[in-house]
Formats: structure tokens, sequence, C-alpha cells
């Protein structure tokens, strides 16, 4: 791939261009536009997909063992379907003239909104979907990290005179929160790799402004066949991935 | 904050009970608003069509037979090289062990593009040998059997050796039967991934009798509305929701008839994907 970068190809003919590749990568407003797009996003999948299972964890955690089960399964039952799947489902719910979200809208007497065609709310719906798919393994993974908390711990906090709230805060939030680390990172990774229900619905549009560095890849070499500079952007993927993946290690280490 | 949960629960899972219930229904019910909240009509009029005009079935023997293929060769590779690095002391194990750890690291979609030419080089476009390389060395699936490896004491091992068995005999009668659990969670999720993914078969296969049936859905209804228009939007929301349904069925099978083996891996903790 780093060979391939290098290189001015288009299959039939290929052509050392050295690093002009990256330049044209670095320059292009199309990719910085999708590398803006991903943090975009990120900013939705970690909102949704770090706290809102946090939120719905540490409520379980409450409970009894069946309603914890109920919530665990409920959570589970989207991660079964993919995002192809369950991409078209949505679609039509947002669609602008015959959607369901646009209807329930003009039932509470607000005009409708076209859904897919403002950056914010069809970044912030494509956010959902994929966060959908991930958040019942969140939500087991923090279950299963609160559950090694030991009763007499809590029962003693209790004897003491705290309240839920400051259990939560004091105790279980502090045992949680490298794994909420953890988990921000692994949604800022996968986030700049969504690519699947951008294709299903938007084909990165309206204007280029949904599109995630993955999707721009996509676009630049197997849609424009452009391999030289797709690979070179790649490249450039790669390196933030493996900086984040990094920066995980490190806080892995530190706690 | 409990009940706000169950509404949320609700939100979330209202798009998959919609389109079940969506493509149960004659296409002008879906479409009504406000909808119908619980199936009227019922028919299968877009399952019948799907069926009809579609290699659906050959689709999914194909999903299922690449896949069986692949899981073989990769679950043969990844057990003689977990025990491999169970019972050996080499040179270079960490190393080894360290680059899977890293390919992990980086994106798959990043090395997409010199994938793509690779297999063109090789000449391995539109055959089902660019899927099956890629999926067979599953580096992900490496690190989880060697770390499962790594419990099984080593005095197991060197007693069977005392005993006089030989390294395969160890390998397929003292050490496989301990590894069902992960085998099985390895194979299952294969299976499950089989029915969802299909970017890089859509980049490799051209041949609609190759297709898996992810792809096979995806490009009936992207050939669907390119050649009839939006003229026919209703009978295309039928056949998005049925052709929904009909890629979340295996899945649905798999989990019901496995659902121990996916509670087993509830309990150990976090599953990922």
């Amino acid at each position: 791939m780093g060979v391939i970068s290098l290189f001015e190809t288009n299959y039939i003919t290929s052509e050392f261009v050295g690093l002009r590749n990256y330049i044209d990568a670095l320059t292009s407003p199309d990719f910085r536009q999708s590398i803006v797009n991903s943090l975009f996003y990120c900013a939705f999948t970690i909102t949704l997909g770090t706290f809102v299972p946090l939120a719905v964890a540490l409520t379980a955690y409450r409970y009894s063992n069946a309603y914890r089960d109920i919530v665990r399964f409920a959570f589970y039952v989207p991660s079964l379907a993919s995002g192809v799947v369950i991409a078209n489902a949505w679609k039509w719910i947002f669609d602008y003239r015959k959607g369901l979200a646009n209807y329930l809208l003009s039932v509470a007497g607000a005009e409708p909104v076209m859904w897919w065609g403002h950056q914010v709310t069809a970044i912030g719906i494509i956010s959902l979907i994929v966060v959908n798919l991930w958040m019942g393994n969140w939500i087991i993974l923090y279950l299963a990290v609160l559950t090694t908390v030991r009763k007499e711990v809590i029962d003693s906090a209790r004897i003491d005179g705290a309240n839920w709230r400051q259990i939560q805060t004091k105790i279980l939030i502090p045992l949680i929160s490298p794994w909420v680390l953890f988990i921000m990172l692994m949604e800022i990774i996968s986030t700049f790799q969504i690519w699947e229900n951008i294709y299903l619905l938007t084909s990165g549009g309206p204007a280029n402004t949904t599109a995630t560095v993955v999707y721009n890849i996509y676009d630049t070499g197997f849609l424009q066949s452009r391999y030289g500079v797709a690979s070179a952007r790649s490249v450039i993927l790669v390196l933030i991935v493996l900086g984040l993946a990094l920066a995980k290690n490190r806080l892995e280490k530190r706690n | 904050m409990k009940y706000l949960i169950f509404v949320l629960i609700l939100i979330l899972l209202f798009p998959l009970y919609w389109m079940i219930i969506g493509s149960i229904q004659p296409s002008a019910g879906v479409m009504k608003l406000p909808p119908n909240w619980i199936p009227r009509n019922i028919t299968f009029i877009n399952f019948a069509y799907i069926i009809k005009e579609t290699m659906i079935l050959r689709w999914t023997i194909n999903a299922i037979m690449l896949n069986t293929i692949s899981l073989c060769i990769q679950l043969f590779c990844l057990v003689t090289a977990g025990y491999a690095f169970a019972a050996y002391k080499f040179v270079g194990k960490q190393v080894i062990y360290w680059t899977f750890v890293a390919s992990l690291i980086i994106p798959w979609q990043g090395l997409l593009v010199s994938r793509y030419i690779l297999m063109r080089h090789l000449y391995l476009l539109n055959t089902w040998f660019a899927i099956i390389a890629l999926n067979a060395f599953a580096p992900i699936s490496f690190v989880f059997i060697r770390n499962y490896f790594e419990k099984i004491p080593t005095s197991m091992i060197d007693s069977a050796r005392i005993d006089g068995a030989r390294e395969i005999r160890i390998l397929f009668q003292i050490i496989l039967p301990q590894c069902k659990p992960i085998l099985g969670y390895l194979a299952l999720r294969s299976y499950l991934i089989a029915f969802q993914d299909f970017f890089w078969p859509m980049l490799v296969l051209n041949d609609k009798r190759l297709f898996t049936l992810p792809l096979g859905i995806v490009h009936f209804l992207k050939t669907f509305t390119s050649t009839h228009g939006l003229l026919v939007l209703q009978q295309l929301l039928g056949y998005e929701l049925a052709g929904g349904v009909l890629l979340l069925l295996p899945a649905i099978i798999i989990f019901v008839i496995f659902r121990k083996t996916f509670r087993q891996q509830f309990l150990a903790g976090g599953i990922k994907a």
C-alpha cells in the first residue's frame, strides 16, 4: 500500500510521482472535509455510544436480576441485525414526504424537517444507527464490570449513610471510568470507519457533508478509480487510527 | 429512570418492529400515515417477489458454503498455531504475536485498495478465493485462541508427552476437547458476520451467481431502483423491508438455536464483535 501510494496509477499505466499523492490528499477539500465530518460523527457516537450505555447500566445495576436481563437482551437484539438490515427501515422513517418522523412532527404542529438533507440531522441519524448496533455490547460490558463490586461494599456504604447518588459517584463511577475511556476510544476508532450506512443512506451527500474518511477512500479508489490517491489517503487513515490505538494502550497501562 | 430506559428501548427497537410488520403488509399499508401500528391484511407478496425474481436460495447457500470453507481453513490454522504457541518456546514468538496484534489495530478498510490490487494481480477477482483468502486468516480469532490456549496448564501437555502421545494426538485428543467453547463462539460469530458483511464481496464479485446473501439483496434493491425509477416507490419500500427481514432471519435462527453459547458469552463479560 505504501508503494502504491507513491504512484499515479489507473491500472493500465502507473507512473512514479513521489509524494504528490500525499500532498494531493492533504490539500484536497473533500478529504479534509471527510476528516472534519468524522470528528462530527465522533461527537455523536461518543455521547450516544459511551454515556447513554453507562447511564443505562448504572440504572439497571440498581434493580433486580430479571430487569437486568431484560435490559441486556433488549439492547443486544439490534446487534444481531447488521447495518444493512436495518438501514432501510430508518431511511423510510426519516423520509421527507412519507416518513413517520415528519408525520409525528406534523401532528405536534411542527414543520417537517429534511432529515437527510442537512448535515447535522443526517450525521445524527447515521450515528444513532451505528451506535444502536454496539450499545448492547457496551451495556453488557459495563454490567459485567459493575457486578465485580462486592455486595458488602455497597451495604457498608449504605449503613454509613450514603445515598444511592453518593454510591454511584464515589464507588461505581471511579471503578468504571477506565472502561469508559476504553469504550470512548473504541467508538472514535470505529467512527472513522463508518461506511456501509453512508453507502446505503446518503452516498456521502448532500455535497459530501456526511462522508467519513473510509467512505472518501472508497469514493476516490473505486468510484473515481484513483488508486494511488486512495492508497495515500489509506496510509493517512492508518496513521490516525494507529495514533488513537497507541493512546488507548497508554491509558490502559496507566490504569 | 427505570421507565425512561423502557422508552429508550422502545425507540431503538421500533425500526426493527416496523420493518417486520411492514414487510408482511401490502405496500400501500406501509406508506399510509398514520401507519398501522398492528399489521393488517397480512400477505407475503413482497417475499414471494424477491424469491421469484432473485437467486436468493443460491445466495444463501453461497454464504453458508463460503463461510464454512474459510472457517475450516481458519480454525485449522489457528488451532495448530495456538498449540505451537502454548507448547513450545521458540525464537521470535513474541515478535509474531505482536505482529498479529499490530495488524488488528490497522483498520481493514485502510488496506482495501492494496488488497484489491493484489487480488487483481493474482487474477482472483470475481472468484471466491478472493474472499476465502481474506477470511481464512483473521488475526482477531488468533488472539482469542492464543489467549485461551495460554490458560491450559503446560503440565497437562508434558504428562501426555511422558505417556508417549505424539504431538498431533495431544492436540486433537487433549487440547481440542477443552477448546470447544471458544471454537464454537468463533464459528457462530463468523456465521453471523457472513450474513451481514457485503463490502469486500461487493468489490471483488461481479457474477451474480457467486453473490452472498447480503450482497445479493443490496444489489437487487439498487438495481430495482435504477431500472424502475422512483415511480414504484411503494413496491420498493415493501421489497426493502422484506429484504431486511430475509437478511435478519439467518441471524435470528442462529441466535435461537445457540442461545446457550451466547448466554455464556454474556456471563463471561464483554463481547468484542
